[in-house]
């Protein structure tokens, strides 16, 4: 068992005890929770075996979105072979881009208005207060009806002191509408990989709401946790609040995994700050399951992958709210 | 204070993240709304110019051992 996958909550309004459920004795490689057609409160926790028969993933259907594009940045190698040509090219950062670097290729991010439906109102802007007091923003994602899903470094930076002292969570928010209102959280879970340690591969977390009106309300994603072969190359979604749009703005894109690794995956959806968080899922027959946590940018952009032990996390945080 | 090195992650929230490889070891800092980021000294660029690998000299106020809040960031 590794000590990394321990869940830690220290968050300011958590009485410090660890919750339970990070078991690593567990061996399952397709264990899947919830789903996305369910009713809020219905949602059933399933653990299943993978089937034989290959993935029908999908991508979520968003006027304006140019999939075949999409999914041809997906080509976009991230190992190249070094010819005279370029050798020849000058040092890159001589050079002026006209794109951030975590939009790889053409941006082809769509806006998502209104962000009332599902499954855009079950991802939320994270107003954060860090613990040195300063603001920032995340985006976060319902997994329960109490509990949102984050990065770790949403809820406990490092740079910024430690656990944050509070998050405003705001489900499908789009520029000045909050048409769900908003809950602020003050206890927040993550993992000792992450706090202790700093390791990107355990960078995730959660905010853990005072009660679960919020959930109940707007519903949540199921979860799941894949093979290797299950996600190599599988279509996956992503929607967030990146910051180089207006304000409170929900943003969409998708595209392929290009890298599965033991706890990482890569991929080259575009994403900016301000998505750390954010959901990267599959929609499978009707159901959207998150496979990855999505946190950091460079082309290729990286979440931390959906594993069995922090499916067991999820589960046990996601049970907080029952 | 001054660090150099080079950027190892960049976590995305808003404003970033970064861990910074340096001589001294790996440093955590967080950018404000309000620092200033150029290339090379002088032409001020987008945060999305930040990217791992980038060699970065940093400003800013420690706030603890091997972390920093940063005022200025210049890419080289």
């Amino acid at each position: 068992m590794s000590a990394h996958e321990i869940a830690a909550s220290e968050g300011p309004g958590s009485s410090g005890a660890s919750p339970a459920g990070a078991d690593e004795g567990l061996d399952q490689n397709e264990a899947v929770s919830g789903g996305s057609t369910l009713r809020p409160g219905e949602a059933s926790d399933v653990l299943e075996t993978a089937g034989a028969d290959g993935i029908s993933s999908d991508l979520e259907s968003v006027p304006g979105f140019n999939a075949s594009e999409a999914l041809g940045e997906s080509l976009l190698s991230e190992e190249v072979p070094v010819t005279k040509a370029l050798e020849a090219l000058p040092p890159a950062e001589t050079l002026a881009y006209d794109e951030p670097e975590s939009i790889c290729g053409p941006d082809n991010r769509v806006r998502i208005s209104p962000a009332s439906a599902i499954p855009w109102r079950w991802c939320c802007e994270l107003l954060i207060t860090m613990a040195n007091g300063s603001g920032a923003r995340g985006t976060g994602w319902f997994i329960g009806p109490r509990t949102v899903m984050t990065a770790g470094h949403v809820v406990f930076s490092k740079a910024a002191g430690g656990w944050a002292r509070s998050i405003e969570v705001i489900p499908g928010m789009d520029a000045a509408s909050r048409p769900y209102g908003s809950q602020t959280g003050t206890s927040f879970r993550s993992v000792t990989g992450w706090t202790s340690s700093s390791d990107p591969e355990y960078d995730y977390g959660a905010v853990i709401l005072p009660n679960n009106n919020l959930g109940n309300t707007v519903g949540y994603f199921g979860f799941a946790s894949l093979s290797d072969g299950d996600l190599q190359n599988l279509l996956v979604n992503t929607s967030g609040y990146p910051g180089d749009k207006p304000f409170g703005t929900q943003w969409y894109n998708a595209g392929t995994i290009t890298q599965v690794t033991g706890r990482r995956l890569r991929y080259m959806l575009d994403t900016f700050g301000g998505q750390s968080g954010s959901a990267v899922w599959r929609l499978k027959d009707g159901q959207r399951h998150g496979v990855g946590i999505h946190g950091y940018g460079g082309c290729p952009n990286k979440a931390v992958r959906i594993t069995a032990p922090v499916f067991n996390n999820m589960l046990a945080w996601k049970n907080l709210g029952f | 204070m001054v660090i150099d090195g080079t950027v190892v992650d960049v976590m995305e929230t808003w404003p970033l993240q970064l861990s910074i490889h340096t001589t001294s070891g790996l440093y955590h800092v967080v950018l404000s709304e309000s620092t200033i980021i150029t290339s090379e000294g002088r032409q001020p660029v987008d945060a999305g110019a930040v990217q791992p690998g980038a060699a970065v000299e940093v400003q800013g106020e420690f706030s603890g051992a091997q972390r920093m809040t940063v005022e200025r960031l210049d890419v080289r």
